[in-house]
């Protein structure tokens, strides 16, 4: 082992120590044992954790060594990154701020919660459940493989794959397992510090030993002008369906619905979502410029993985400079942070989904009942933990590849959540549940015989986005049809709930339960 | 008192505008121009890419009105 092998594995020994006694501390913070204590911290986050803890779920390992890699592979035009992690902020004006509203009326745990209250279809809620629960241990994952890969190639293979999966998940399933939601999102902010910090650092480095954007380009354009080309058509809806893939499927991340879930109030909710919205000016530009580096740096493709590229810049800069050997290690671990903050919200949503949505209902229990039925999550988290580390054993594709599978079958629910919060369950004019499920088929045939079939996509377009596509279009014309049919009690129903919406306004009456959304 | 960005078509329609206003369409099969060393395309895209960030915040703390939880 050399030195820095030692340094890393001694720092990220330090990190895990800091992470265990926050987890500790957050389990001496319960206030009760229910599940909205645990797997939302009853609903008390302000601004500064809020902020911090859906920044770091959302960077992740793939923002930190997927992306790159793209820019890697494909040029420049993968400077799309930065205008697709805006869309995830833009995403969340389509539904957030209705849904937050009923998730505080409601109570509600999980993003299935939802669904149950507006559509109240068992068979819905349970193929909405396996839908997020495939897309998070996807996810899940992609993080512990991401994980693997980087000690892997930080420490020149002294510390096996194996090794640091096995490791990585015990250690998220500690802290995790000990102070729940709380304990996630406190080390979120520890995390979401170092990730900003470790960003910061590489630009810096970036600028002072490769060169300024300016010039990094400019590099690329003299090595490799195929990389710093206009992008042709194909890659123009590649990106147009990527930011449709981000903007639809990102927000409805369960872990990412039960942090607007647990927001303690509005101007809190609105404020990070108005940050997450310029943060990707940084933090996406900085991502870019790593791949740019890297093709700049290592113009000649098929040397390594194209994975590795961002742990290949961060060497070549310490190699350069004696002086970057501690901001290097800093980023190191900052990687190692985007990993595992967005493993252990994962994990923690899939076990809230199993315990909630899955035993709770199939034990028929009550709402008051299901809110005091914690037993079984420790459990539920250490199955899940010990099923995803088996599978991670033997990795499957590359990150990118997972990350869009996972979002092709997750944005087929966006018409249940977007359309769905447009009105209120007893309102004739909202979506059925008859409508929702059948846009959600067409939407995942769609996707699935796209996917399998020799195209994998159209002309650009990602399977999942012609999916949701026709899933919108299947919802929308089949509830302007039903509208079209029975206008008559529509107009009727429409006026009533005018005339209420007047009265309530005048003071004449208290709000209708069915005017709760307004 | 309940309101939010999505009732407003225009916003809607401004934001769509943007987000396909950042996919370089309009450059596809033209010279590559550079300015300041960055592609003229790469430039507008970032442009508007940062037009669609604010647009978004500006939004989101304007539009959205709950009193809720306020």
């Amino acid at each position: 082992m050399n030195d820095l092998t030692v340094d890393f594995v001694f720092a990220c020994i330090l990190y895990v120590v800091l992470l265990v006694v926050i987890g500790a501390f957050a389990r001496q913070a319960r206030r009760d044992s229910t599940l909205s204590d645990m797997f939302l911290a009853g609903r008390t986050l302000g601004f500064g954790v809020l902020l911090l803890t859906l920044f770091a779920t959302q960077f992740s390992g793939n923002s930190f060594s997927g992306f790159p890699a793209q820019v890697y592979r494909e040029g420049l035009a993968y400077s799309m990154g930065v205008m697709f992690t805006v869309g995830v902020a833009t995403g969340y004006l389509l539904f957030a701020p209705r849904l937050y509203r009923i998730a505080r009326q409601q109570r509600f745990v999980t993003p299935t919660d939802y669904l149950r209250y507006r559509f109240g279809s068992p068979i819905l809620s349970y193929v909405a459940t396996g839908i997020f629960i495939l897309a998070l241990t996807n996810f899940l994952l992609a993080q512990l493989t991401a994980l693997g890969q980087a000690f892997f190639t930080f420490t020149d293979g002294d510390i096996p794959y194996w090794l640091v999966v096995v490791l990585g998940g015990i250690v998220v399933l500690v802290y995790q397992v000990m102070g729940g939601f709380r304990a996630v999102a406190w080390t979120d902010v520890f995390q979401g510090v170092l990730i900003m910090v470790g960003l910061v650092l590489v630009v810096v480095m970036l600028w002072a030993e490769v060169g300024s954007p300016a010039a990094i380009t400019k590099t690329v354009a003299l090595l490799r002008p195929d990389l710093a080309a206009t992008p042709d058509l194909r890659t123009c809806f590649i990106w147009l369906s990527n930011f449709l893939l981000l903007a639809l499927g990102s927000p409805l991340y369960p872990q990412a619905l039960q942090r607007v879930y647990a927001a303690r109030r509005v101007p809190d909710l609105k404020r990070v979502i108005a940050i997450l919205a310029l943060i990707p000016l940084f933090t996406g530009s900085a991502v870019v410029l790593i791949g740019a580096a890297g093709i700049a740096l290592f113009p000649q493709q098929g040397l390594f993985a194209s994975d590795e590229v961002t742990f290949r810049v961060i060497a070549h800069l310490m190699e350069s400079n004696a002086l970057t050997y501690y901001p290097v290690l800093v980023v190191m671990v900052a990687i190692v942070a985007a990993i595992m903050s967005t493993a252990d919200s994962c994990l923690l949503s899939v076990s809230s989904m199993l315990t909630k949505d899955v035993a709770a209902q199939r034990k028929g229990l009550s709402a008051e009942q299901a809110e005091r039925y914690t037993r079984l999550a420790p459990w539920f988290s250490i199955i899940v933990m010990a099923v995803v580390v088996g599978l991670a054993m033997r990795p499957l594709t590359t990150l990118w590849g997972l990350l869009v599978i996972k979002f092709e079958i997750l944005i087929q629910l966006s018409p249940a959540f977007v359309l769905g919060t447009l009105h209120d369950p007893d309102d004739a004019r909202g979506v059925t549940v008859r409508e929702v499920m059948a846009g959600l088929v067409t939407g995942l045939v769609v996707t699935l015989a796209i996917y399998m079939s020799s195209w994998e996509s159209l002309y650009g377009l990602h399977a999942g986005t012609v999916g949701v596509l026709a899933n919108y279009i299947v919802v929308a014309g089949s509830r302007w049809v039903r509208l079209q049919r029975n206008r008559p009690l529509t107009a009727g129903l429409t006026t009533l709930s005018a005339a209420r919406r007047n009265r309530a306004a005048v003071g004449g009456a208290a709000s209708s339960p069915r005017l709760v959304g307004e | 008192m309940f309101d939010e960005p999505r009732r407003r078509p225009w916003l809607l329609i401004v934001i769509a505008l943007l987000a396909v206003g950042t996919v370089p369409f309009p450059f596809i099969g033209r010279p590559q121009v550079v300015l300041g060393g960055l592609p003229l395309w790469l430039w507008v895209s970032l442009a508007l890419t940062v037009a669609l960030a604010v647009v978004t915040a500006v939004a989101t703390v304007h539009y959205w009105k709950d009193d809720s939880s306020e």
